[in-house]
């Protein structure tokens, strides 16, 4: 079968030695109308809140997964995400800012999963389900010995591409807060991969 | 010397952390559709809450958001009777096995002076089917089926209406042979069938014909605008039905939408199947509304098994549905909606109605009715212009105020008349109130 239409377009768009957007866009799919959608969702579709989990939801697991380590399950947290997400989807002022209100709302939850299971040591990778391929279990370790305030952050600004204004929106800081913590997050990155 | 890393610039780290998110596995679009219906089965209750926290009185919220409330309010009321509707369907349907969308399916040779309709057709799982009129088919009027009861009860006394519809024969290998079906009149069940309103009926000479063509269970049904039909009515059916021919369907993706006529809000049921019966399909809906000529991706649902899907939308305005697949576009079903109307009986002499849709009716005139019990009707009392027109989000606030003075106990509804509305409403009558 074809590959879906928008999916095929990022595809080409990419060349081969760039990370592949099509596993994690910056941004939604350019099928769907995004306003549109989102005014349906907030009326009460049932299927708009649908295409927007399909169009995000794999983006959100991938960040709430790293997020909160082998502490919690990823699946558990995303659902929560979601419930949260059509609680509150009328509040929403602005449809175009979907995605970094949904982010906001998926470091939230993830916060919460986190300090619920906070563990009492740290888990051998290899129980944890971790594998390291190309040096990732380094950065992986590394991710997840930052602080929880800067892993976020930095999750936040470089996996899921928000700005540092929808950055600091997300989580409610301010931007100066979000650039210290990215700047010192990516310090501490540094160094443990030195 | 000190052996350093490269400094970690924004590129650089965006790289890692997706390299690093690749390893993860996400939840599939079949898990993440359950995990986002099983989140929208949560209450969305406290955005109707007015009252504030520990019982305290709420302070008013601003105009606009006290039409948003009120909207909720009623589209709440409306999504709860609706969805639960839909949703009990729906899960009827998704419990049943059932039968897989045939390859191949029936379909008419164009002919000039005739139209042919081959989707938004109100028909059993499992089943293609095609109409065809010497007459326009109305798709506005209801849900089209095998035998559209405002299409027959208009069908002049020339007229010939022909629907076909096709199943998989059971147990039989999938072909994909096509070709002609030969069929003749001739052959046929004769009926009767009476159509129109009651005292006013009038009897349609009906012709029924079955048979098994190409791997498809072929039903057949041919009307005709009278009892006694001519010779040349006759003629006219048999030419087309020696049109009839069966196709290919292997990438057909089917839509219905139940209803097809809507108040503001309301939702619609939509369902389908894609051919082959491929289960975690992604099936894209999309709108083309009324005053526009392009298609908009609106929606999206994933096939479960047998190749069926299931959706529920809204639209704001009138406009065509369809589904699309990576393979196939389904035929356009119609929908056609009516404004919100909301009357609101205010303090002191003034009666307020708003009328919501996604145009200004600015200028536009609304009627005030009373409803007079001994006669069983609804007689005007005043008619405003509209006067406010405000835009808030895609919605278009239009609010007029009846100064009339009302007598307690009457009741009263505020009408916009399809005159008033234009091309892309029906019209629209309000909620009913008593002073």
């Amino acid at each position: 079968m074809e590959p879906f239409a928008a999916d095929a377009r990022l595809q080409e768009q990419m060349p081969a030695s760039e990370p592949s957007p099509a596993v994690i866009p910056a941004r939604p799919p350019a099928e769907l109308d995004l306003p549109e959608v989102v005014r349906r969702a907030q009326l009460g579709s049932h299927a708009a809140f649908e295409s927007l989990a399909l169009a995000y939801g794999a983006r959100l697991h991938r960040f709430i997964a790293l997020r909160v380590g082998p502490a919690a399950d990823a699946r558990d947290v995303l659902q929560e995400t979601l419930v949260a997400a059509w609680r509150s989807l009328p509040s929403l002022q602005d449809a175009e800012r979907f995605w970094p209100w949904l982010a906001g709302i998926a470091a939230n939850k993830a916060a919460d999963a986190h300090r619920r299971h906070r563990p009492t040591a740290e888990l051998d990778p290899e129980l944890a389900g971790a594998s390291g391929v190309g040096g990732t279990l380094e950065v992986r370790e590394a991710l997840a010995a930052l602080p929880p305030a800067m892993r976020e952050v930095v999750l936040l600004r470089f996996l899921l591409r928000l700005s540092e204004a929808e950055t600091a929106a997300a989580l409610g800081v301010r931007v100066g807060t979000v650039k210290s913590r990215a700047a010192r997050a990516r310090r501490a990155l540094e160094e443990a991969l030195r | 010397m000190t052996d350093r890393t490269p400094t970690l610039d924004d590129r650089a780290l965006e790289e890692l952390l997706t390299r690093l998110a690749e390893e993860i596995e996400p939840p599939s679009d079949q898990e993440l559709a359950v995990a986002a219906r099983a989140a929208a089965a949560a209450d969305r209750e406290h955005v109707l809450q007015l009252s504030g926290r520990n019982g305290a009185p709420a302070r008013r919220p601003s105009r606009p958001a006290r039409w948003a409330l009120a909207l909720a309010a009623t589209l709440g009321v409306a999504l709860v009777g609706g969805i639960g509707i839909g949703r009990s369907l729906t899960d009827t349907a998704e419990s049943a096995a059932a039968p897989l969308l045939p390859a191949v399916a029936p379909a008419f040779r164009p002919a000039p002076g005739w139209s042919v309709v081959g989707g938004g057709i109100d028909v059993p799982p499992g089943t293609h089917a095609v109409l065809a009129a010497n007459v326009p088919i109305d798709a506005h009027a209801e849900p089209l089926s095998l035998a559209p009861q405002s299409v027959l009860a208009t069908l002049p006394a020339d007229g010939v209406f022909v629907a076909v519809s096709g199943r998989a024969v059971p147990g039989a290998p999938e072909r994909t042979q096509l070709g002609r079906v030969p069929l003749t009149l001739r052959d046929a069940e004769e009926a009767t069938r009476w159509v129109g309103a009651q005292g006013q009926e009038r009897a349609l000479a009906e012709y029924v014909l079955a048979t098994r063509a190409h791997g498809l269970d072929l039903d057949v049904r041919v009307f005709l605008g009278t009892s006694e039909p001519s010779r040349a009515q006759l003629a006219a059916a048999q030419a087309q039905l020696d049109r009839l021919v069966v196709r290919s369907a292997a990438n057909d993706v089917t839509i219905a939408a139940r209803p097809t006529l809507v108040r503001w809000g309301e939702p619609i049921a939509l369902s389908g199947a894609v051919a082959g019966g491929k289960a975690g399909e992604r099936v894209m809906i999309e709108v083309r509304e009324c005053g526009t000529d392009y298609w908009r991706a609106v929606d999206a649902a994933i096939t479960t098994s047998g190749g069926q899907w299931f959706s529920e939308t809204m639209v704001g305005i009138s406009g065509a549905l369809r589904a699309r697949t990576d393979g196939g576009t389904s035929a356009p079903v119609q929908i056609t909606a009516r404004p919100g109307v909301i009357l609101n009986m205010l303090s002191g002499p003034r009666t307020r109605v708003s009328v919501v849709a996604t145009k200004s009716f600015w200028r536009r005139e609304v009627v005030l009715q009373r409803y007079a019990p001994a006669r069983q009707r609804w007689i005007p009392v005043q008619r405003v212009r509209i006067a406010e027109s405000d835009g808030a989000g895609n919605f278009i606030w239009n609010q007029a105020y009846f100064t009339a003075r009302l007598t307690k106990g009457t009741l009263y509804r505020a009408v916009i008349s399809n005159a008033a509305t234009g091309p892309c409403y029906l019209a629209g009558f309000s909620n009913m109130a008593r002073r």
